[in-house]
Order: structure tokens, then sequence, then C-alpha cells
């Protein structure tokens, strides 16, 4: 038996470890995760911003990268989002181009209605030059970036007025890979300039050399991707379930309608298409991916349905649906404890029976190494 | 002039800089270095494709071992190249439909678009995983506990690897709150903050003494080994 | 035959079988074509190359001309040329979204030239190319308004699913697979890093201030900056850095090589001196006796102190000038121990990092290639 784990060929462990991950993989089990302090420091800042605070998104990785950090930059930037600040996105990496519009993306997709290019967001692009691009554009961020990544001038669009270098941010937060990364923007940014604040998201790798940094010139920081799912947790516990998908009123009255020939989806379904609401939303609606309709679309149900609009949008709101500055789309629209908002949290599960292989293999190496030893085979 | 000048204008170059700290009111120079600098980067990761072209060109033509892989080397690097130069598929400016070179270069759907999302992002990222395979296999046969250091390394990593997964919450989260530290994600907490910090800092000390010598030998001229050998 | 030589085919073979049999029934029972990808299309761009057709800038519209509908004049504050439209000239504008030329009209509140609800004109030019502006959708939209079954993309998921398998057949051995994958990515990365560098850097930021006027007519329409003849020098600068590549003059190169590492030096100095010495010792000058509200605070004191004499040992042992011997000693070997404890933390860590960046490549072919997931 030793002397056939001594011969073991190393496909072997590979095959075992691809196990440990595919099997969680395909399996999708969900595992809770509960902020630690250094990542809530993160979260409360964004939190604490007042609403339409300038935050600066350097993502500054690669497409190697981007399992640990591309979840970090989601979550960040819906977080920031939600709380309605304007962001600036850049990257020092020019592969991080694309992780960029990855980011935007959210921005075009989920908050359409609030986020318009050029007025609350604004991609920036590449700037070359390492940590000479960091110190140039904490003076002046024009001579850096003359133009954003469409090829108009900063200087032109409306989310730029006031903004003359990286001490006008409220915030800048760094998504590094390495170099140029969160070490450099300590360096060059952080620690010379008090006014600008950072906060950073790190990769495994290049997580334990930052831990110096916190707390004078880091204010928190996402460690690997554990610090990624703690930060989609504590987004989920506080922009999650607020309330129902379809407030109480309607869903008594869609249950009434149903019966052993119409079942409840079907009958949503069927009122949702005589409404003329997009079946996108009605499949956002049945699968609890949004907290609460938008105001139009619970008008449309309640013609349909034959109830007074006004009683089920204030049922909503005592749900905790924010129809608040006259927004259509509540601000807590989507549900952020949804799984296709958590993908960090959905890595966790590899990661547990992963880590456990290792740990069965670093004993298993050592159990041989102590057997050779007293066999007298190993000194 | 060969050997001088660089000299020279590496001094003055980082002088400024230095200078500019103390002074404040000789940011313009810095900035301008600076900006500078920058083109100068975007300029050397052009020299550095150019290079690897160069390199695979000399490897077709002297037809060595393995010279077919340089030609789909050179193939994949001129259809990107010209791709991505002429904007092929890229749309023109919303506003400015009338001419045609004004879109962004990468734009989704477009062929350099294409060639990130399927060339670039696949390999790369795949090949970067392979290193969970090797770390496995290096864990069962080199991570020995032989001595005190290696138990303590060992043991840290067990810590951490248990702390930061849901195997700590579960074989620790029995434990009273205020015991907390106490639990496998509290004791790498302590780990990650008290010894990785101070062991981390230690190190970043020593790095920063090393590079501001090094710095101090390049502004001074006593290190020039930047500008290669004499012949 | 040997029974070691007969497993890679054997082995090869059977997952060919599951895999062809899975895209079979994935296809023809679920009606989930593996890999399968969707675009959104998010509006058009209409492009006119045709005799008489310009575009207004102004009004944000193609305007068909009769005679000198349209004249370009030089505005030399704006240093570039703007048309100007003689009104009454223009025979029809474009109406995208009818997709006809129609007779124009002004819009009272914003002044600028629409179209009007007019019938088309008729024997006008069509668009010599329209643009499609679009945004990746996901499979579950499939079947909403301006989602598509896209060809490209879907192909794109098969080759970049081959690669992975590619890149992940090293592990068996190295092979002309891998070999591929790897010679590939290196040319295909290697231009892609040129043309980043190329439009994001030198063009704005030099081309830009040497050429304005020819960066405004063609690449950035809205670029206003004064041509900067100190640009010249970096323009010599960069065309002696790419000297190097000449099999001679190779000193050329290093004036900009030169600056390049005087100014690194320059701000690594300061920076590392700042950032990672002097703030690091500042944060380690640490209370060892804690007091919290009036009370003694035990558990930080302990911290404070591990730290900082954590810190002081590990800085022991970096210490070669002196022997390692005595009260050193014995600091050096506490310092290799806190060393040990930041390599094992650093390993865990990394563990971490790989074992994530495989779960996304088999959430890739899991999910987005195979659709077994999601």
């Amino acid at each position: 038996m030793i002397d056939a784990l001594i011969q073991l060929d190393r496909r072997w462990i590979f095959l075992a470890m691809f196990l440990a991950v595919a099997i969680p993989v395909l399996l999708q089990p969900e595992l809770p995760e509960q902020p630690t302090p250094i990542v809530q420091s993160v979260f409360d800042r964004i939190e604490n911003l007042p609403s339409g605070s300038r935050v600066l998104m350097a993502l500054d990785y690669d497409p190697a990268s981007r399992p640990e950090l591309g979840p970090m930059t989601r979550a960040l930037t819906r977080h920031s989002a939600l709380r309605g600040h304007r962001l600036f996105y850049i990257t020092l990496w020019p592969t991080g181009v694309p992780m960029i519009d990855e980011a935007t993306d959210i921005l075009e997709t989920e908050f359409a209605d609030q986020y318009h290019y050029g007025e609350n967001y604004l991609n920036l692009g590449y700037g070359a030059g390492q940590e000479a691009a960091i110190k140039l554009i904490c003076t002046d961020l024009t001579k850096l970036f003359p133009a954003d990544s469409r090829g108009r001038p900063f200087a032109l669009w409306e989310i730029a007025r006031g903004v003359n270098s990286l001490q006008d941010m409220d915030l800048t937060i760094s998504i590094g890979a390495g170099y140029p990364g969160t070490k450099e923007w300590v360096q060059y940014a952080a620690t010379p300039y008090p006014a600008i604040d950072l906060v950073a998201g790190v990769t495994g790798v290049s997580a334990p050399p930052q831990y110096p940094y916190y707390p004078q010139q880091l204010i928190g920081m996402l460690p690997a991707i554990k610090g990624a799912a703690e930060y989609e947790a504590a987004l989920a516990a506080r922009y999650g379930t607020a309330g129902e998908a379809l407030p109480a009123l309607l869903d008594e009255r869609l249950a009434e309608l149903s019966g052993p020939q119409r079942t409840r989806e079907s009958i949503t379904v069927e009122m949702a298409e005589a409404a003329g609401i997009e079946m996108a939303q009605v499949r956002r609606v049945l699968d609890g991916r949004i907290n609460c309709l938008p105001r139009a679309e619970i008008k449309a149900f309640a013609r349909v349905l034959e109830i007074e609009a006004e009683a089920i949008l204030n049922a909503a709101i005592q749900d905790g649906a924010d129809y608040s500055e006259d927004r259509d789309y509540p601000s807590n629209y989507l549900n952020y404890a949804h799984s296709d908002y958590q993908d960090a949290l959905k890595r966790m599960a590899p990661q547990l029976s992963a880590h456990l292989l290792m740990l069965v293999l670093i004993v298993l190496g050592n159990v041989i190494f102590f057997l050779q030893r007293r066999r007298g085979v190993l000194p | 002039m060969k050997r001088t000048i660089p000299i020279i204008i590496a001094a003055v170059a980082g002088l400024v800089m230095v200078v500019a700290f103390f002074v404040p009111p000789l940011i313009d120079w810095r900035e301008t270095a600076e900006e500078w600098f920058n083109i100068l980067a975007a300029v050397a990761m052009i020299l550095g494709g150019a290079s690897i072209l160069a390199m695979h060109l000399r490897r077709i033509s002297d037809q060595k071992r393995g010279w077919g892989f340089s030609l789909v080397t050179l193939i994949a690097f001129a259809i990107t190249l010209s791709v991505g130069l002429f904007k092929v598929g890229v749309p023109p400016m919303a506003e400015y439909p009338d001419r045609p070179w004004t879109g962004e270069y990468i734009t989704h759907g477009a062929p350099l678009w294409w060639i990130f999302q399927y060339l670039i992002v696949p390999i790369t990222a795949t090949m970067f995983s392979l290193l969970a395979f090797f770390v496995a296999s290096a864990a069962f046969r080199a991570f020995r506990a032989k001595n005190a250091e290696a138990v303590l390394l060992l043991g840290t990593a067990f810590i951490v690897l248990l702390g930061r997964s849901y195997a700590g919450t579960l074989l620790t989260g029995w434990v009273p709150e205020s015991y907390a530290a106490l639990t496998l994600p509290g004791m790498t907490d302590t780990i990650m903050g008290v010894f990785n910090t101070a062991g981390q800092r230690a190190i970043m000390i020593g790095i920063a003494l090393g590079i501001a010598s090094t710095s101090l030998k390049i502004l001074l001229g006593i290190d020039r080994s930047y500008l290669g050998n004499r012949h | 035959m040997n029974r070691a030589k007969l497993a890679p085919p054997l082995i090869g073979g059977l997952l060919l079988v599951v895999l062809g049999s899975w895209i079979l029934v994935s296809t023809l029972v679920r009606h989930r074509f593996p890999g399968a990808q969707y675009r959104q299309q998010i509006g058009t761009i209409d492009v006119f190359d045709a005799e008489g057709v310009s575009w207004s800038e102004e009004d944000q519209l193609w305007v068909l001309e009769v005679d000198a509908a349209i004249t370009s004049v030089w505005d030399a504050e704006r240093r570039q040329w703007v048309l100007e439209v003689d009104e009454a000239a223009i025979a029809a504008v474009w109406d995208a979204e009818r997709r006809q030329w129609v007779p124009p009209q002004r819009d009272p509140e914003t002044g600028t030239l629409v179209p009007s609800e007019e019938p088309a004109v008729r024997e006008a030019p069509l668009p010599d190319r329209v643009w499609q502006r679009q945004r990746g959708a996901a499979a579950a939209q499939a079947g909403e308004p301006d989602v598509h079954f896209c060809w490209s993309q879907t192909v794109g998921v098969w080759i970049a699913a081959l690669l992975t398998l590619c890149v992940f057949s090293f592990l068996y051995q190295d092979n002309p697979f891998y070999k591929l994958a790897e010679s590939l990515v290196v040319g295909v990365s290697a231009a892609y890093l040129m043309v980043v560098g190329f439009w994001t850097m030198v063009v704005p930021n030099l081309i830009g201030k040497l050429w304005p006027d020819f960066v405004a007519r063609h690449v950035i329409p809205e670029h206003r900056e004064p041509a900067q003849a100190i640009y010249y020098v970096v323009l010599v600068l960069s065309l002696m850095l790419l000297w190097r590549l000449s099999p001679r003059g190779g000193w050329i190169a290093r004036w900009p090589l030169a600056f390049v590492i005087g100014i690194t030096a320059g701000f690594r100095l300061i920076a590392h001196l700042e950032a990672d010495f002097a703030i690091q010792i500042q944060a380690t000058i640490l209370p060892l006796i804690v007091r919290e509200n009036g009370t003694y605070n035990l558990w930080f004191a302990l911290r404070n102190t591990a730290i900082v004499f954590s810190v002081f040992a590990c800085l022991t042992y970096f210490f070669f000038s002196i022997e390692h011997t005595g009260l050193v000693g014995r600091m050096a070997r506490l310092g290799i121990g806190v060393l040990m404890i930041t390599f094992g933390a650093g390993f865990a860590y990394t563990v971490m990092g790989r074992i994530t960046l495989l779960t996304q490549r088999l959430e890739f072919l899991l999910g987005d290639w195979l659709r077994l997931i999601g």
C-alpha cells in the first residue's frame, strides 16, 4: 500500500483535484459567509459615502485573474450603483480594457434607468506607464486620459465637471492582480496624498503582502475569492430580499385565479402577457431575481386584475420597496441575494472540497515520509 | 557620447522626480517627465511585440525544431495586428458616422473583441489554472514536516486553509462568541493581522532599503548595468 | 500491446463518446445546443457613401442635399472644419427609425433639423453600410425582442472550449495540442498589446499632441488641443527606442532607456522610503499596554506586543552584519519562525487563488459550453 502511494503517478492527484473542484461546480451547494472586519470596512465606506460621490475604480487585472477579481468588480460596481455614486473606470493593464466593459455592462443592464454614460459613469480605458501613470493622475487626470475610451475629450463629459485629478475622487478602489496594482496605488497615491482614500480587492497570491498597509494606508481590502464572497454576503444582507417580487395584494389576487387547471405560474404569465409586461421581467419575478416590480408594471398588473394601483404600491412600499425620488424602478429593484449575483459565493464550495483535498494530500505525504524514515529509507 | 549622455539623462530625469517631491513648484516638470515616460512605456509595448515577431521570424528562417509553431504564432500575430490596427469590424461613433476611424478599437462583436474573448481569455486563464494541479502534487510530494520551521509553515497553512473555507465554521462554529479568537476563522484573522503583517512588514522594509540604494546608485551613475556591455 | 499505451486512446475515445452523446441529447431532447450564444441588438449606425449625402453634426442626421446645400467652413476657434447647411437646399433627411428619406422639419424646441412625418422621398440612396451595435445576452434571454442567436460567438465558445481542453491536455503530458495553444496565445497577446498601446497612448498622447488636426479629423473628432512642438522630442525618443530592433547602433536606444530608468529610479526611491519604510516603522510603534474606556484590553495589548516583537525579530534575522549568536541568534530564530508563518499563510492564499482559477474554467466548460449547470 505504502509502496503504491510512493510510486503514485501524479496524474491520479490531478484527477482527484479535478473531481474535488468539478463535483461542487456541478452540484452548486450554497455555503454561508460572514464579512470579516477588513471586508466590512470596504462595505461600510461605500455604504456611508453620500449618494452621488465620485468613485474611481482601477481594474488592473487580466483574464488570468478574472475568476478571483471579476466577482469583486461586479459586487463593488453594484454596491456603488445602488448607492448612486458616480463611477470612473480606468485600467493600467492593457488586458484590463475588456474587464471595464464587463463592469459597465452591469450599469447598462441592471441600472439602465439610472445610469447614463458620461452623466454618472465613464470609461477612461487604458493608461500606460505603471507607477508613473498613477503619479500623474494624482495631480492631473487629463494628462494621462485626454479622452475617454470612446474618444471624446474628458472635460466635455458632464461627469467630469469639477474633476481635475485623483484627489477630487471621494474614494479610489484598486482591484489589482500584480504589477502595477494595489501596492503601487498605496505607494504613489494613498501614501503621499492624504486626500486620496483607497480600498482594494486583490488576488490570493498578492493578498498577504498587502496586509501591512491596513488600516493606515488602505481603508479596507477584499482578499482573494473569500473576500469577494464575504462582500457578496454583505451586499445580500443589505440589498437582498427587501420585499416580495409581487406585492401581497397582487399575489393574493393571482392565487384566487389559480386552480387545478391553471397553476400560479401559468396564471402569472397569462396576466403579465395581458398587461403587456415583457417575458424577461415575468421570468425575473418567477425565479426571484427581483425584489419589487417597477411602478409602471404594478399599474399594468393592477389594471388587468382590476385592483387599485395605489393600494398595491403602498403595500409594496410597506414591504420595503423604495420608490423614492419619483423613480419608476425602486432603488432595491434587484434581489442581490439571488445566486445570479453571487459568483464568488458559488465558488466557495469548490474551495472547501479542494482545501480538504490539499490537507489530505499533505497529511498523506507526511505519513509516507515518516514511515519511510522509520524504515530507514530516508535519513 | 554613447555612455556619458545616457548616464546624464538618467541622473537628471531621476533627480527631477526626487527634487519635485521636496519642491512643489517643480510639479510641471515632474508631470511632463511622467507624461513622456508613459508614452515611452506604450512604445516599449510595441517594441516588445515587434521583438517577439523578429524572434519567431528568425526561428522560421532557420527552420529550427518546432518552427511550425512559430508559424502559428506569426499568423496569429499578423491577423490580430491587422484587425486591431485597422479597426476591422468596428462601427464608427454614432455621432460621427461619416468618419470610419472614430469607433472604439475593441467593440463587442468586432474581430479583436472575438480574439480576446475566445483565444486570449481561455488559453491564459487555463494556463494559470494548471497551477492548481501542480500545487496539489507538490503538497503531496514536497511538503514535509522535517523540522520546527517546516512544522510552523505547515501548521499555518493548515489553519488558514481551514479558516478561509466553510470547514473552519463547521469545525469550530460551536465555540462561544467571547472566545471567537480561538475558532479557526478567528485564528486565521490573527495569523493574517499579526504574524503575516509583521513578517510582510519586515520584508517590505528590507526591500524598500534595497530599492532605495539601487535607485541612488543609478542616479549617481554608480550602477550602469542598464547600459549593457561596452560592445 | 502494453496496457499503459492503450489507456490514453481508450480514455480519450470514451470521453469523446460521452461528450458526443451529451451534445446530441442536449440538442435534440433539451433543445439547448451546447455553447449557443446570443446577442442583443442595441441600435444601428447607418453609413452613406453616396454622392450628395452628408452627415450634419449639428443636427445629428444624414441629409440629402440639392446643389450646394452643405459647405465646409474652417472654424478657426475650434480648429476644425464644420459643415454649414443651407436649409432651403436640403431635399430630404434620413429617418433612422422608418429607414427612409423624408422631408425635413425644424424642431421648435432645439432648433435642429429633424425628420418630418411626411411620406418618404423616392429614388434616394440606401445606406452603404449598416452597423449593428450589440451586447452579449444570456441564453435565458432567447426569444426576447432584439435578442438573436449569434453564430460567431457560438463558434467562439466552441473554439474556447477546445483550446481549454488543449491546455488541460498538458496535465497528461506535453503534446502538440498544448504547444499549438501556447504558440497561438503568444502571437495574439503580443499583437493585442501593440494594438492597445497604439490606440490608447500613441494616438491621443503623442500623435494627438503633434498633429491635433489630423487626429481630430479622423480618430477623435472632438480633440481640441494646440500642436505642441516639444513632443517632437518624445517622438525622437520613441523612434530611438524602436531602434533596438535594428541589428546595428544598439547604443541609440540607450538614451530613451536611460530616461525611463532614471525616472523609475527617481520615483521609486521616494515612494519606497515613504510608503514601505517610514510609514511601516510608524505603524509598528504601537502601545504595548492598551487602555480603552478606563479598562485594560489584554487582547489588543497581546496583539500589539506580538506585532512589535515579530517585526523586530524578522529585521534582526535580516541583519547579516553581525553574527547570529546569543541573544541576536535567539531573536533571529524567532524571526525565522514568524517568516515561516508568513510563508505558510502565503501558501494557503496561493492555493485559494489557483483553485478559483480552476473553478472558473470548469464553470466555463460545464456551464457556458456544455450547459450542464446554470
